[in-house]
């Protein structure tokens, strides 16, 4: 497993913990992983005997591994659960291709060395980048253009997996807008945390109150992960509130500033205004507000619905959980 | 006579809408299917006439939102323009719509009571209550779809006469398919050239593909809806975009009946399928799915289509629709274009300007344009 020391990765490992079909976990950490490992056993307790740890450089070819390592590696294991990513959303091209594509490239080296070997990869529903409207688990390529390297980086590693000889063996998951887990929790504040602390503390804002967004809660990707993962499941599964249960910006904008202890959300105006004024074009913060604040796709899950019902894994309501994820980033 | 408005068609109720012989585009079947599929901000609301007893004498779907593409028909450059206004500027200037028809319908018209005396009166009611749910649900335009050449044209001036501007919609295309066999249509019903067309397909298919029609399909859907979807996304005119779930509501769909069918590689590939809707006295293909990376994709078009008209002869049933896209081919399945009409009512006044170069534009949807366009070589 990579990518253990982040949000949705810590709650996967915990998920997996749980289960009791799983023998034993290989953790593929960076060269400081020792301080890594320290917060994670902080945060979901010692770790038992059946997991270990291996230093690697997810960003070079085999994993930094030498060629013996490497084919030792590819027989070790018959699950591979790839949640490491670069998740800036930045336009840090290179950045993005080394941490998103790179690794995934590896896999697929990895899928070929070893015919049992099965794949789950965290990927994101925004691999659907600029399209406004229906992205289904059955889309890829549909001519979309991307906002930042993250989205273009994320699309190419999909892409890379879905023409892979292996791609049989390969699932894919798209969450949404992540953030802590519904109880509150959270190992760090990654995934849409930045967005939504743009959101609480910004006065004013490129966005659109009407346009829709879809946040999902990060226990929920995981235990949906895990579960497919240990039913065998293949193909791409999109996790997200989808149309109906996603919220307004201006709802989400309001709830967000109330935990900053502010009247009110920012006042928000078109992106359209944003660009020829060059406003804020040097913050992070505002350029991921510009591009995510205003009417994607929206997310069909008819896939993951039929696949998680049976298993018994229902999707929380944003209006349950969100206030406590907001509470976390208070703190 | 007095008027009624509906959330769902299941309260509006199988048995009423069968009594008013709505045919497959209006079906029950049909319109639960599409509206089980509605995504985004899309709302449908059923619009009746209905007797002072309560008797169902007319009644239509109006679907309303501002997720419609109500300007799939127009240039490409309105088009790109209007996606970045909207990109730009927000949901705000996205244009609500209100489409009186069946979304996804072949031919349109508005379903009455055959025995009904006042058919005129009821047509003013029902353009009455259009009016009125268009205005409550804030639409900026509202359109009655495909109202097909058949619908008496006096009750199109009707339309006229309350305020909407007509323009041609794309054609619908029909196959008779009276006859005793695939053999006889094909020797009576085609062209010496579309005859050998027909039976190279066959020839070619041999050994290649396999067909195969299913009716309880649903289990299928996971494995054909990539196709479908890749037919949409390639389509040069992208209507109304299905989920995977409009597929699950047609496999469940009594009324009408549905059946796929499915083209199969020798390695048990899903090359095509095709979606059809049929009771005892029309069919419809009603959606096709073709996976573009098969080399002989043309070959699998044809011979679903093919297919799709040996399951008409079959059943007995006279009158098959091919639906509104590829001309080209469909009447070398001797398919004969007729004319539709789309009916366009502007509410918001920036709009108003704009429908006589709409209505112009769209001139060149005519069956007669379109043929002679096929003739020339230059198909829409």
């Amino acid at each position: 497993m990579t990518g253990a020391a982040s949000l949705v990765g810590a709650e996967v490992l915990r998920e997996l913990l749980r289960q009791r079909d799983v023998e034993s976990i290989c953790l593929l950490m960076p060269a400081d992983g020792a301080k890594t490992m320290a917060r994670l056993i902080g945060y979901l307790g010692p770790m038992p005997e059946s997991v270990t740890m291996m230093s690697c450089d997810l960003r070079m070819p085999r994993f930094g591994q030498s060629s013996r390592s490497w084919d030792e590696l590819g027989t070790l294991f018959d699950l591979g659960i790839h949640c490491a990513q670069r998740e800036v959303v930045d336009q840090n091209a290179e950045r993005a291709r080394e941490e998103n594509v790179q690794p995934v490239e590896s896999w697929i080296d990895l899928l070929d060395r070893n015919p049992v070997l099965r794949l789950h990869h965290l990927s994101t529903a925004f691999i659907g980048g600029s399209r406004r409207g229906l992205l289904t688990e059955f889309d890829l390529d549909c001519g979309q253009q991307f906002h930042n390297a993250w989205e273009r980086s994320k699309f190419a590693a999909e892409v890379a997996l879905r023409q892979s000889a292996a791609s049989g063996r390969v699932t894919i998951y798209r969450p949404s807008h992540t953030l802590g887990c519904s109880s509150g929790e959270s190992f760090d504040l990654g995934g849409a945390f930045p967005l939504l602390a743009t959101l609480a503390a910004a006065s004013l804002l490129p966005g659109d109150g009407r346009a829709r967004i879809d946040f999902v809660p990060a226990d929920y990707v995981a235990s949906a992960m895990v579960s497919l993962a240990c039913a065998g499941a293949t193909g791409t599964f999109q996790l997200a509130c989808g149309w109906e249960e996603s919220l307004p910006v201006r709802t989400a904008a309001a709830l967000a500033a109330k935990a900053q202890g502010r009247s009110r959300g920012p006042r928000m105006f078109p992106r359209a205004v944003a660009w020829p004024l060059r406003l804020g074009s040097n913050s992070l913060a505002f350029t991921t507000a510009r591009d995510l604040l205003h009417q994607g796709p929206v997310f069909d899950t008819f896939l993951s619905d039929r696949a998680l019902q049976p298993l018994g894994i229902a999707r929380p309501a944003p209006q349950s959980w969100l206030a406590s994820s907001v509470r976390r980033l208070g703190t | 006579m007095r008027t009624n408005v509906y959330e769902s068609i299941d309260d509006l109720g199988r048995g009423r809408i069968e009594a008013l012989d709505t045919g497959l585009d209006f079906s029950f079947g049909a319109l639960r299917a599409m509206e089980r599929s509605l995504w985004g901000e899309l709302v449908v609301r059923y619009l009746t006439v209905e007797s002072d007893d309560g008797d169902l004498l007319a009644f239509t779907p109006v679907y309303i939102g501002s997720n419609l593409n109500f300007n799939a028909l127009l240039p490409r450059a309105i088009q790109t323009g209007y996606d970045a206004l909207v990109g730009g500027l927000g949901m705000a200037m996205a244009t609500r719509v209100a489409v009186a028809g069946s979304l996804i319908s072949d031919r349109g018209w508005i379903p009455m009571f055959r025995g009904l005396g006042d058919r005129a009166g009821a047509l003013r009611l029902l353009l009455g209550e259009i009016d009125r749910v268009a205005k409550k649900h804030k639409a900026q335009l509202t359109m009655l779809k495909d109202i097909h050449r058949d619908f008496p044209a006096a009750e199109r001036a009707l339309m006229r006469a309350a305020g909407f501007t007509e323009g041609f919609s794309l054609p619908t295309v029909r196959v008779n398919t009276t006859y005793a066999s695939f053999e006889e249509y094909l020797t009576r019903h085609l062209s010496k050239n579309g005859r050998k067309h027909a039976r190279k397909q066959f020839v070619k298919a041999e050994g290649v593909f396999t067909l195969r029609v299913i009716d309880d399909f649903e289990e299928m859907i996971p494995r054909v809806f990539p196709l479908h979807r890749a037919v949409f996304l390639k389509a040069k005119f992208q209507f109304e975009e299905l989920p995977p779930r409009f597929f699950v509501e047609c496999a469940r769909s009594t009324s009408p009946k549905s059946e796929l069918v499915v083209c199969e590689t020798t390695d048990g590939r899903i090359a095509g399928s095709l979606l059809i809707f049929y009771d005892d006295r029309e069919q419809q293909n009603k959606r096709i799915g073709i996976d573009y990376s098969n080399a002989e994709s043309g070959l699998v078009y044809n011979l679903l289509n093919y297919t799709g008209i040996q399951r008409a002869i079959a059943r007995g049933i006279g009158t098959l629709w091919l639906g509104q896209s590829s001309y080209l081919p469909k009447t070398r399945f001797g398919g004969v274009l007729e004319d539709q009409y789309l009916l366009i009512k502007a509410h918001d006044p920036m709009l108003k300007p704009t429908l006589p170069l709409q209505r112009w534009w769209m001139s060149r949807y005519s069956a007669a344009n379109i043929l002679a366009g096929l003739e020339k070589g230059t198909p829409l």
